[in-house]
């Protein structure tokens, strides 16, 4: 059942036109390394790669984006649609549907920020050193793509505007007010995959320095995902197809 | 289902027991206070649109909790039981399916999550039924309303269900398909299945249904034998008015007339109501001669559905 789940979904989601947009947007961050290597960049190649590319571009923007667009879609748009009633009618467990679902979601985010990754990361390092900062990054994205796609998996099942609200989080939450209020940085999912990617490339603070702990970030990253889909597995077998007239 | 299978199932109660059941959304009820149990056979279940038939539907399938009552489908509580899904199917209303999927693999992924040992055989089986043979390698989102339709009904049958849920069935399809789905939903009764479907039209319910749900606002307002609710149908108040050339001659000589009980003359019309429409159909052209009265419109007032179904709840 996971497995049809998984590829059913994953056809949905590679067939939209929403997944093309989000494959181009992915390509931003490589066209910023291939100026950078154009330029005559002072930067160590390894700082600018995990400043600009990986960090603010990828880790920032297109990993939330990309999580919740295709997230959300994943569950969401066949609740919207009403096809998810060709799932639920079927006699099996709803963490399998939940599982399927993430496992999709999760899979098509990761194959993109890790494609956008590896590429700008691979330009920007080319004949450098540093190499291990791309390798830190990209462990990390695949963990933060896993939290943000249990995230939003579930508020596609909590709400109806599950989109508006993953946005709020991630770009008014995670992006603006965890600036200004330190403390609620322990509650960011970017911020948890910035520490990861610094502990795994073991990289120097002065070409990448993250603010909370990697086995803090770890631990937290697989509460998260934990939490996330037991709470949607919950709602999903308590799901209620139809509106109110 | 074997016929054994069958006789143990109605050895053990109704296949779908509903009892004193409402849902509400709100302040708004959509189902209020039914209660019935249907055994095998074909049940229509009738209403005008909004009456709630598909929330009941869905209450029936356990996709919608009751607010107040109790659902039970081949002895078990409908909602949240997944495992009721082994021997039930629901047709939804919804013209949505994968339409990236052929007709083929919509119906094959039907029988693989429900783990039937030979799948490929089941969805030709199921394809075969709705006669769906030759379009199932076509893309499902190139289908007709009608096609969706039978695609859904062949994913809903691939596992050889004993309850089948049906909403709006017939929606989209053309005549020859109508009857055809017909005939297979009297055929899958006479083997013993359980077979409830919804429809706003009631024609449908009259070709297919041997005993009806009628249900209007929320609440059932006939059950039983469609003959019996056909005549009642029939035989409540009509009202009808005429323009003539005398009205006032035509009334008087209408109101001796044993079919009409009361005549009334209004704004240029003769109003007439009557409890034996086809009597008064016969009477009319009679009395209008014998008045000497020339007939310029003779026009039914509230034949309409919903009037129909107002007049039932009211009863």
């Amino acid at each position: 059942m996971i497995g049809l789940v998984l590829t059913l979904t994953l056809r949905q989601l590679l067939g939209q036109k929403r997944t093309l947009f989000l494959a181009a947007l992915g390509l931003l961050p490589l066209l910023a390394s291939v100026v950078w290597r154009l330029g005559d960049g002072d930067a160590p190649a390894a700082e600018f790669a995990a400043a600009v590319p990986l960090n603010a571009l990828i880790v920032n923007i297109l990993l939330p984006l990309t999580a919740l667009v295709l997230a959300t879609a994943a569950l969401g748009s066949e609740i919207e649609d009403g096809t998810i009633v060709y799932l639920l009618s079927k006699p099996a467990e709803r963490w399998r549907i939940v599982a399927g679902k993430l496992l999709a979601a999760w899979g098509a985010t990761a194959l993109l920020v890790l494609a956008s990754a590896a590429l700008s990361g691979a330009v920007a390092l080319a004949g450098e050193e540093g190499w291990r900062i791309l390798g830190g990054f990209l462990v990390a994205l695949a963990a933060g793509s896993l939290a943000y796609s249990s995230v939003f998996v579930l508020l596609s099942v909590v709400t109806s505007r599950a989109l508006l609200v993953g946005l709020a989080y991630a770009f008014i939450w995670e992006a603006v007010i965890t600036n200004f209020a330190p403390g609620v940085q322990r509650f960011s999912i970017r911020e948890f995959t910035a520490s990861i990617a610094e502990a795994v490339s073991d990289a120097s603070p002065w070409v990448f320095d993250a603010d909370l702990g990697a086995t803090y970030s770890v631990i937290l990253i697989v509460a998260v995902t934990a939490v996330a889909s037991a709470l949607a597995v919950q709602r999903l077998s308590r799901f209620e197809l139809g509106e109110a007239p | 289902m074997s016929a054994a299978e069958a006789t143990a199932n109605r050895a053990a109660g109704a296949a779908v027991e509903v009892t004193d059941v409402s849902r509400w959304y709100g302040n708004v009820v959509a189902v209020n206070g039914i209660s019935f149990a249907l055994d095998p056979g074909v049940t229509g279940l009738l209403g005008p649109n909004g009456a709630g038939k598909t929330t009941l539907l869905n209450m029936i399938a356990g996709f919608l909790k009751p607010s107040a009552g109790e659902v039970r489908v081949l002895g078990k509580a409908a909602f949240g039981a997944p495992d009721i899904y082994r021997r039930v199917a629901l047709v939804p209303e919804r013209e949505a399916v994968y339409e990236f999927l052929t007709g083929y693999q919509f119906v094959q992924l039907s029988a693989r999550m429900h783990g039937l040992p030979d799948a490929d055989a089941a969805t030709v089986r199921a394809l075969r039924t709705v006669e769906m043979t030759d379009a199932a390698e076509r893309a499902t989102g190139g289908y007709s309303k009608g096609m969706k339709q039978r695609v859904k009904i062949a994913a809903a049958l691939v596992h050889d269900p004993d309850v089948l849920l049906l909403d709006e069935p017939f929606n989209g399809m053309d005549p020859r398909q109508r009857l055809q789905m017909m005939a297979l939903l009297r055929s899958m009764a006479e083997e013993g299945r359980t077979i409830l479907f919804s429809s706003h039209i009631l024609e449908e319910v009259e070709r297919l249904g041997e005993n009806v749900l009628v249900i209007v606002a929320g609440r059932l307002a006939a059950s039983g034998d469609f003959r019996a609710i056909r005549k009642l149908m029939t035989d409540r108040p009509h009202t009808i008015t005429i323009r003539s050339s005398d009205n006032r001659g035509l009334a008087q000589t209408l109101i001796g007339e044993e079919s009409v009980f009361g005549v009334e003359l209004a704004d240029g019309k003769v109003v007439v109501r009557t409890t034996e429409l086809s009597a008064f159909v016969a009477t009319a052209p009679r009395a209008a001669q014998a008045a000497g009265a020339s007939l310029f419109e003779v026009r039914p007032e509230d034949e309409s559905l919903e009037s129909v179904f107002e007049y039932l709840v009211a009863r």
